[in-house]
């Protein structure tokens, strides 16, 4: 490897760090501004009748993580939860509407539709156990706008023919 | 009553899917149309050549993992029977190819979705490796051509998917 390229990585790497240590720099207690300072501004921010907040910052379409910051009325950090996880995906259930699942899981990585069946989809991609890449499908009747079906899949990212 | 009515599409399930790729297999090269059709009753699709040539597309439906094609020559006669949902016809779909090129390679699809913000039509195969699979092809919604191809792997929840919550 030349010096340039070697000194490119040193570089990137402080920044790659940055993106991931983020959220775990967030401790219980810290303040709504230096939320701010360490992740930047939420990508939505969900307002609970009792004065608190939860922030959400979904990391994709790149990234495989959603965080949910929650604020207590008082402005101060409750926890930090990482969503996209086995945890929060099983609390999915039949007849959801979109607006729960939005505010479960944060904003779908993309939104589909079927014309056959009149649905709408909401698909996020995971990692599970840190090791496997997977597929979350949610399918919503696009008419009552209710959970119908949930399917999560493994991504095979090869060409098919198993090692 | 309802699980045992459950039980009993069960216990019948195997039969009528058995029943189902038997009947493919009396379908051999040589027999005539009618002979076809009378074992395996009328095709979901017929696809012309131009030399008279027919090749006639039985998908087993929505839950089914097999998709049969039945290639006739131009004297209506039988001349191969081929399952087409496996690695074989998968590995030959390349990018750029057209919808139709894709359907008269495998078939009619259980499912299609549609994505806006990235202009992409998905077209969806059920499949039997090892396991259930899901075969995607991903198309250029506007231009009609494919972009790429993925293989999902199904994973099994033991209470059916459904959480209680």
């Amino acid at each position: 490897m030349n010096t340039a390229s070697s000194r490119l990585l040193l570089l990137l790497i402080p920044a790659l760090l940055a993106g991931c240590a983020g959220f775990s720099a967030i401790n219980t207690g810290a303040s709504a501004q230096q939320v701010e300072t360490l992740v930047g501004k939420p990508a939505n921010v969900w307002k609970n009748a009792d004065g608190s907040e939860v922030w959400e910052y979904p990391r994709g379409p790149l990234g495989a993580e959603t965080y949910m910051v929650t604020l207590g009325p008082d402005r101060g950090v409750r926890e930090v939860r990482q969503v996209l996880s086995d945890e929060y995906i099983s609390k999915l259930h039949v007849g959801m509407t979109r607006d729960e699942a939005r505010r479960l899981l944060g904003r779908p990585r993309d939104i589909g539709f079927s014309d056959l069946n009149d649905e709408e989809i909401w698909s996020w991609r995971y990692r599970e156990w840190g090791v496997r890449n997977m597929e979350l499908y949610v399918q919503f009747d696009r008419r009552t706008g209710a959970l119908k079906k949930v399917t999560r899949f493994q991504v095979d990212t090869g060409d098919g023919m198993r090692k | 009553m309802i699980a045992a009515l459950h039980r009993a599409a069960a216990l019948l399930a195997p039969t009528l899917l058995a029943a189902a790729c038997a009947s493919f297999s009396a379908v051999s090269p040589g027999d005539s149309a009618p002979t076809v059709e009378a074992r395996v009753g009328a095709p979901g699709a017929v696809w012309k050549n131009a030399d008279g040539s027919e090749v006639w597309e039985y998908p087993q439906g929505f839950y089914a993992v097999q998709t049969f094609m039945v290639a006739f020559g131009s004297d209506h006669v039988v001349r191969e029977v081929h399952e087409v949902l496996n690695e074989t016809y998968f590995s030959r779909i390349q990018p750029g190819m057209s919808r139709e090129d894709v359907r008269r390679l495998i078939g009619k699809p259980r499912e299609i979705w549609y994505f806006p913000a990235r202009d992409e039509e998905t077209w969806t195969w059920r499949y039997r490796d090892i396991n259930y699979r899901l075969f995607n092809v991903l198309f250029d919604r506007s231009g009609g051509t494919v972009r790429s191809t993925l293989r999902l792997d199904e994973v099994l929840l033991l209470d059916g998917g459904r959480a209680k919550h």
